[in-house]
């Protein structure tokens, strides 16, 4: 009986210590990280979606956005120069999807990836183009 | 068989007190921990809402820099600096800032290396200017040309009379054209441009001056550091 009594507290300090560093653990694991990733994204969508408005047309139209949704021939005409385009403004890490009622370009937008994305709405219909790091 | 209780006692002080040495200790070291992590969570939003406004600032159609939405105006971007950016953007009061265009820092407000970083996508617009001197009556600027000048300094060879942009009459002058003319063009077409003169039109006698914008693709990028 007389040798239990020391090690006794030293068990009890024992789980005190984890008890306080599992909490102190949970604080700096558990701090939620702000996405960083969602807004730069949709910076870079709407950056895209702002200079294409403001492209001036290849053939006749207001811009080049609005060339591509007046018309299934425009579509087919357009849509390389519009990929090159997009792929020249866009940063070298970032992937690309540009949906117009039409079709359309770029690669397929991969699952459970944070994406940004921009809509434009002109009087053909709605152009949607969506960006994520590749 | 019973120990006497005193005895039992005596034995443990010295053991709680270590122990509470300890946990104290191992208390204040996980507060430390935890006050860190809250700390460093709560840093960030504050760089990243201010480089995102000042971004946002920075490409808006009615910015410093700005010609329109998300093109910057080349030589106004080269008389940006940091005095200008605490100007324009209050945000930035009390943070140190870093704008650069491409690779080039363009204001700077203090050193922000290891802050946080927002980029935006921008068209640097610049202006170049080019002059031919023509030696035909026909001339065709591009269609990009957005404004020219024309020189007439005749000399002793035969004056210009009428100068015809697009077969439409700008300029005429029986005894002959003389001087600077301003002519503003159309960016949608090509522009010809026609000279009648009873002679030849000699090397010199007509200078075109014209400016055609041009665009180069930048990333702009805005870090902010406490």
């Amino acid at each position: 009986m007389s040798r239990a009594q020391l090690p006794l507290s030293l068990v009890e300090v024992a789980l005190g210590a984890t008890l306080i560093l599992g909490v102190a653990l949970g604080f700096t694991l558990a701090t939620p990280v702000p996405d960083t990733r969602g807004p730069q994204l949709t910076a870079y969508a709407e950056d895209t979606a702002t200079v294409l408005q403001t492209d001036p047309a290849r053939h006749n139209g207001t811009s080049r956005l609005r060339e591509v949704v007046t018309s299934q021939r425009a579509f087919d005409r357009e849509s390389g120069s519009l990929e090159r385009r997009v792929e020249r403004i866009l940063p070298a890490n970032i992937l690309f999807r540009v949906r117009t009622p039409y079709g359309s370009v770029g690669t397929a937008v991969p699952r459970r990836t944070t994406t940004g994305t921009a809509t434009v709405s002109t009087g053909a219909g709605t152009v949607r183009i969506e960006v994520w790091y590749a | 068989m019973t120990p006497p209780i005193s005895a039992r006692a005596q034995t443990t002080l010295p053991a709680v007190a270590v122990a509470l040495v300890l946990l104290t200790l191992v208390t204040a070291l996980g507060l430390g921990l935890a006050d860190s992590a809250i700390a460093s969570a709560e840093r960030t939003p504050d760089e990243r809402r201010v480089a995102s406004a000042t971004a946002e600032r920075l490409v808006a159609a009615d910015g410093p820099v700005a010609d329109r939405a998300n093109v910057l105006n080349g030589s106004r971007v080269d008389t940006f600096d940091g005095p200008a950016l605490r100007n324009e953007t209050p945000a930035t009061a009390g943070y140190a800032v870093e704008v650069t265009v491409g690779s080039d820092v363009v204001a700077a407000t203090g050193d922000a290396a290891d802050g946080t970083t927002i980029r935006r996508l921008v068209l640097v617009a610049r202006t170049d200017t080019r002059a031919i001197e023509p030696e035909s009556r026909q001339v065709t600027l591009p269609r990009r040309a957005t404004s020219a000048t024309v020189t007439f300094s005749p000399g002793n060879g035969a004056a210009v009379r009428t100068m015809r942009v697009n077969e439409q009459v700008r300029l005429h002058n029986d005894s002959g054209l003389r001087g600077a003319y301003e002519v503003e063009l159309t960016p949608y077409r090509t522009t010809r441009i026609e000279f009648q003169t009873p002679g030849r039109i000699e090397r010199g006698a007509v200078e075109i001056s014209y400016e055609t914008p041009r665009t180069t693709k930048r990333t702009l990028s805005v870090t902010v550091d406490v």
